[in-house]
């Protein structure tokens, strides 16, 4: 996707202006600084790229779906037999289990005597919900669904008195709060999708909340909510749900952050002030800092006075970096129409380099910040911001200095050496 | 339409909402115009911020009146150097971003309307944008008449 380089010399090509041509952001820079060295998956869409609204990496390792990790745990098997189950094996396979029929699935022959027995409600929540997903859609409107996208299939094809009575049986037979929830969550689903607004709103409140039981399937229900809030024009509790939704959920956080968006563009003051915990706070100021008109460290430093280690402050450090490189590394470096000899004016041409006296004054704020959190006797991880640290000299051509922090790079994670050895040999 | 007269986004002197020798020129062979036409005239104000790399965007209804809650120094006249981190108007401001404020006062808006009715030799109608209080209280109703 970026350019990477491990080579020791790049210079600037003077251009005077741009012809028109395919034109694509992240490739008109040298990329020397790994921004996932923040070893956080879950917050890599939120690192820096000028192409998409939101980072892409192949590099999702560890970044498990967190319904399925949840399945894994209440029927207690590992999480490819839990994948299996939810998301590939065929309903008709799951219905012969519960049929006594079995099934010749191999991949299903965890699924044993003893497990049928003991999760059988399970197994029919699983049969249930695998009839319903294919219709999990909104209902069109005119022959697209409510915001403009056309779906194969959509849920008022299926008989909506019919599903929810179906649903709602099923949650007052059910004893399980795992599986209650499960069928709440369907309820409230069908029936924003179904577009009945105030009904998914009634459902949440009583076949959700009342279970007074919160792990990752109630903040999905939540965000359901707050799309049946926002086509009820109540904003500001819609983006209090998708807030919610976007701090709890590890794999849908652009979806949230997308949904808050498009809510009356996301009222970050309202959020603000109702932020009650560290987390949130830091997840807002994140969020402010992802806007990339604002200044990245002035959110860093709210988020540094009360949580040091927060991965939030390593995300936005990441993207001001990124600025910078692309400030400072370009591929082609033009000048403006109206100083078209402004590169004879340079006293090298070999990159890094810049001179605009705004990226000047960032890059010290940068390195000012980076050093400063370095200074923190509450900082675990000293590495990331000794390779931060480093960087921010490096770019300054200030070899002796970058050499410096690096060599206190201590930590062997494959990421930490790669990047440790790409400003090395870079400098 | 006689305002918007320079760029916002790279004017940054002057009031590129309207400048009356800008509109004059415009308007030196107005009267050779052969189609009946109104006049549009602007009263809204706005505040143009720049960040910390030197990029600029646009934020709507801005008054100096508003920026009175100490978070904000003026610098320049009506250019003024964002203290604290702040929301105005639901933009989230970060320290050191400078904002500066065009609006069309009761002053200009005479002025324009004085040379216009001196410079235009048919009848015409006088359209404003746009009509909310936020502006319109700032204006008597001789001024817009």
């Amino acid at each position: 996707m970026k350019k990477n380089v491990a080579f020791l010399l790049l210079f600037i090509i003077p251009l005077k202006n741009w012809s028109c041509s395919w034109y694509s952001p992240d490739l008109e820079y040298y990329n020397l600084f790994m921004q996932e060295i923040i070893n956080d998956p879950e917050y890599y869409p939120f690192l820096r790229t000028d192409e998409s609204s939101f980072y892409q990496t192949k590099n999702e390792e560890n970044l498990h779906n967190e319904n399925i990790e949840e399945w894994q745990q209440y029927l207690n098997i590992n999480y490819e037999q839990a994948h299996y189950l939810v998301f590939e094996a065929s309903r008709e396979s799951i219905k012969g289990i519960l049929n006594g029929e079995g099934t010749a699935d191999p991949k299903l022959a965890f699924a044993d005597a003893q497990f049928i027995k003991k999760h059988t409600q399970a197994l029919r929540y699983i049969s249930y919900a695998k009839y319903l997903a294919p219709y999990m859609t909104v209902v069109r409107q005119g022959g697209t669904t409510y915001w403009g996208e056309e779906t194969q299939r959509h849920a008022g094809e299926l008989d909506y008195d019919h599903v929810i009575s179906v649903l709602k049986k099923s949650w007052n037979a059910e004893t399980d709060k795992e599986l209650k929830l499960r069928y709440g969550y369907q309820l409230v689903r069908f029936a924003h999708y179904n577009l009945k607004f105030q009904e998914a709103l009634d459902y949440f409140d009583e076949y959700v909340e009342i279970l007074d039981y919160k792990p990752v399937m109630y903040y999905y229900a939540v965000d359901q909510k707050g799309g049946a809030e926002r086509a009820l024009q109540n904003y500001i509790q819609a983006n209090q749900d998708f807030f919610q939704f976007f701090i709890h959920t590890k794999n849908r956080k652009q979806s949230a952050y997308s949904s808050m968006r498009v809510t009356d563009g996301a009222n970050f003051e309202e959020l603000l002030q109702n932020a009650k915990t560290p987390k949130e706070k830091n997840d807002i100021y994140l969020l402010l800092g992802y806007n990339d008109f604002n200044n990245p460290l002035s959110s860093f430093d709210k988020i540094v006075a009360q949580s040091p280690n927060a991965v939030q402050a390593k995300v936005l450090m990441a993207r001001a970096i990124n600025q910078l490189e692309r400030d400072y590394f370009p591929l082609t470096y033009y000048c403006p129409y109206d100083h078209e000899d402004c590169a004879k004016e340079l006293d090298s041409r070999r990159l890094p380099i810049t001179s605009d006296q705004e990226t000047v004054a960032f890059l010290e704020q940068t390195l000012e910040a980076s050093e400063r959190q370095l200074q923190n006797s509450d900082l675990k991880d000293k590495d990331f911001w000794n390779l931060t640290s480093a960087y921010l000299y490096f770019i300054q051509k200030k070899y002796k200095e970058a050499s410096t922090y690096l060599a206190d790079v201590k930590r062997k994670s494959d990421k930490y050496l790669q990047q440790k050895k790409q400003t090395a040999n870079a400098g | 339409m006689c305002y918007a007269t320079a760029n916002p986004i790279t004017n940054t002197e002057g009031n590129s909402i309207l400048e009356l020798p800008i509109l004059k020129d415009y308007l030196g062979t107005i009267n050779e115009y052969p189609l009946p036409f109104d006049i549009d005239l602007a009263l809204y104000s706005w505040g143009i911020i720049t960040n910390h790399v030197g990029k600029v965007k646009l934020i709507n209804g801005i008054s100096p009146e508003v920026l009175t809650n100490g978070n904000f120094k003026e610098i320049d006249k009506n250019t003024f150097e964002v203290l604290n981190d702040v929301f105005l108007h639901g933009v989230y401001l970060n320290k050191g971003f400078t904002l500066k404020i065009e609006r069309i006062s009761p002053k200009i808006l005479r002025e324009t309307k004085t040379y216009l009715n001196s410079k235009i030799d048919r009848p015409y109608a006088i359209v404003y944008f746009h009509l909310d209080r936020l502006f319109t209280d700032q204006f008597t109703t001789n001024d817009l008449l």
